[in-house]
């Protein structure tokens, strides 16, 4: 894309990040790179705190404990130099696909004829550029991914984070949206930070793979996906794949059985307190 | 809009408020006319109310052919106009604020809430006191319900705007007065609207409690007026009145709120 600029994206650095909500750790010396122009994937179970991580990077909440470090300054608050798509639909439905894209731009008071150039330049390589008046309920799925996408991109981030952003889609759209996704960054080659608690996705598209463990979280291990790019769906039938799938599973089912084994624990107790107070 | 009275009369949904309406009048007239039950026969039957209604020598001197009525007509409907354009400014002003501001909340929304009870009719004697006209004191009557309805559904649809807007209205560099404009107001459009249609329907029962006691004209007086006089047929005449502008003015918030809100009417599927 001619209009966006291969500029000086962004690297985060986090040291001995810890966080709390109402005195239960969440996160605990939790310690990573996004390195500047990679694709990293962060995995781990449900409930392991990549939300909370993310939402520290984004500027959303601040911790007390340890350091979050945007090029060796401190994260201050939520800025469009790392833009966020969300794993809701956080398009705004009273605004056009259009209006959507170019929220941004207006917001940092880019003038007009730049402006315009850019989010037609978005829209089409998004797919978008004949659904640019539509609004969000008029469009599938898929589309509305890609919109938030654009709406994200059209911006020229030093780093964009997306928090499990193809959730909710069926299985085909996912898989389209992968490759999709994967081929824009190829091309651009921003730093990214892709969160996911689905391995394959993770392994498809990552350059770098952070598995991170059952509370409190942090990174249990960093794997280097050297599978070659450009990426296409071959790539998950190759020896290669399958033995960084098979290593990074198994780290993964011994931190998702501790979930379950929390979960089935936090069960036995409400079913223990509720025979208590049955007086049994 | 755009519906055509050939659509509306081909298009079976709307026989069934045909039907109803049918119904009703059926009834009406079986109660007072046919079976003449006790105390219904003292009521005027539909066909004694048309007819007066429609007649340019109305025994009771009321019609579409009197200078009166439409008198009457226009003193409410200014009345209602009026204190509904006064409610929407403030109610929607204040809820926005209310919403929007934590701490205003924290001092304001008490106050609001110990005042919204109290019924327009128990306003009545303080108005007519405080107010140097009678005639303000009619609209402030009809404007207090209308206003606390439009507040809190305001302040409703603030607190329901889905908090992802917030945020990415936020990493997209916004700043709180893009935010007030372009995530508060339209997220809370829906439920704005669905409290005007709310305030009009009570600005119309307050209108009619205020002008009943402290009003000289309108049709609340007229109803009033009539029951002093037994004349009966009137008083249905402007009841019937009351329910078809009221009726017409909720229609006419709908459509304000579809035009406004082009997003909810153009759903996949449904629209264009």
């Amino acid at each position: 894309m001619s209009v966006i600029t291969k500029r000086i994206f962004g690297e985060f650095q986090v040291r001995g990040l810890s966080h709390s909500y109402g005195g239960v750790p969440v996160l605990e010396d939790c310690t990573l790179d996004v390195p500047r122009g990679k694709l990293t994937v962060l995995v781990g179970p449900s409930g392991c705190g990549k939300t909370t991580l993310i939402n520290i990077l984004a500027g959303y909440e601040t911790s007390t404990v340890g350091q979050v470090l945007l090029d060796e300054r401190p994260v201050a608050g939520p800025g469009p130099d790392r833009l966020v798509v969300f794993q809701e639909m956080a398009l705004f439905p009273w605004m056009t696909v259009e209006e959507n894209v170019n929220f941004g731009c207006r917001a940092s008071g880019m003038p007009a004829g730049e402006m315009r150039s850019r989010v037609a330049s978005v829209l089409a390589k998004v797919g978008l550029a004949d659904f640019r008046s539509k609004y969000p309920s008029q469009l599938s799925g898929g589309m509305q991914r890609r919109a938030e996408l654009a709406r994200a991109m059209v911006n020229d981030p030093k780093v964009m984070i997306l928090d499990e952003p193809f959730r909710g889609l069926d299985a085909m759209t996912r898989s389209m949206m992968q490759e999709f996704y994967v081929g824009l960054f190829e091309e651009v080659g921003r730093t990214n930070l892709f969160v996911t608690h689905d391995l394959e996705e993770a392994v498809f598209l990552a350059d770098r793979l952070l598995i991170m463990t059952y509370r409190p979280g942090k990174i249990r291990e960093v794997i280097d996906v050297d599978l070659p790019r450009p990426r296409t769906f071959q790539v998950m039938a190759t020896p290669r794949y399958n033995e960084i799938r098979q290593h990074a599973l198994e780290l993964l089912y011994e931190e998702a059985s501790k979930a379950f084994a929390a979960g089935s624990q936090a069960a036995f107790d409400l079913v223990d307190g509720f025979a208590k107070a049955a007086g049994r | 809009m755009g519906i055509s009275f050939k659509r509306w009369v081909t298009n079976p949904d709307s026989w069934g408020a045909v039907a109803s309406i049918f119904g009703f009048v059926l009834l009406w007239y079986v109660l007072t006319a046919v079976l003449r039950l006790p105390r219904f026969d003292k009521l005027p039957d539909p066909v004694a109310v048309v007819t007066a209604w429609l007649s340019p020598n109305p025994p009771d001197g009321l019609s579409i052919f009197t200078s009166v009525y439409y008198m009457d007509i226009l003193y409410s409907v200014v009345r209602v106009l009026v204190s509904f354009a006064l409610a929407t400014v403030l109610g929607v002003g204040l809820g926005l604020l209310l919403g929007w501001s934590r701490v205003f909340f924290d001092y304001a929304f008490p106050l609001v809430e110990t005042l919204r009870p109290i019924p327009p009719i128990a306003w009545i004697p303080l108005a007519v006191l405080v107010l140097p006209t009678t005639e303000m004191g009619v609209i402030f009557i009809t404007f207090i319900a209308a206003f606390f309805a439009t507040v809190l559904n305001t302040l409703l649809g603030v607190q329901s705007i889905d908090q992802v807007y917030f945020r990415a209205a936020k990493c997209l560099g916004s700043r709180p007065w893009d935010v007030f404009r372009h995530v508060v107001i339209p997220g809370s459009l829906p439920a704005i609207f669905t409290g005007l249609q709310v305030a009009m329907g009570v600005a119309w029962i307050s209108l009619v409690a205020g002008e009943m006691i402290s009003g000289q004209a309108g049709l609340g007086y007229l109803i009033y007026e009539d029951y002093s006089n037994l004349q009966f047929v009137n008083i249905v005449i402007g009841m019937l009145t009351l329910g078809l502008l009221g009726y017409g003015s909720s229609a006419l918030v709908r459509l304000a709120g579809k035009r406004l809100m082009t997003w909810e009417s153009r759903r996949r599927g449904v629209g264009a």
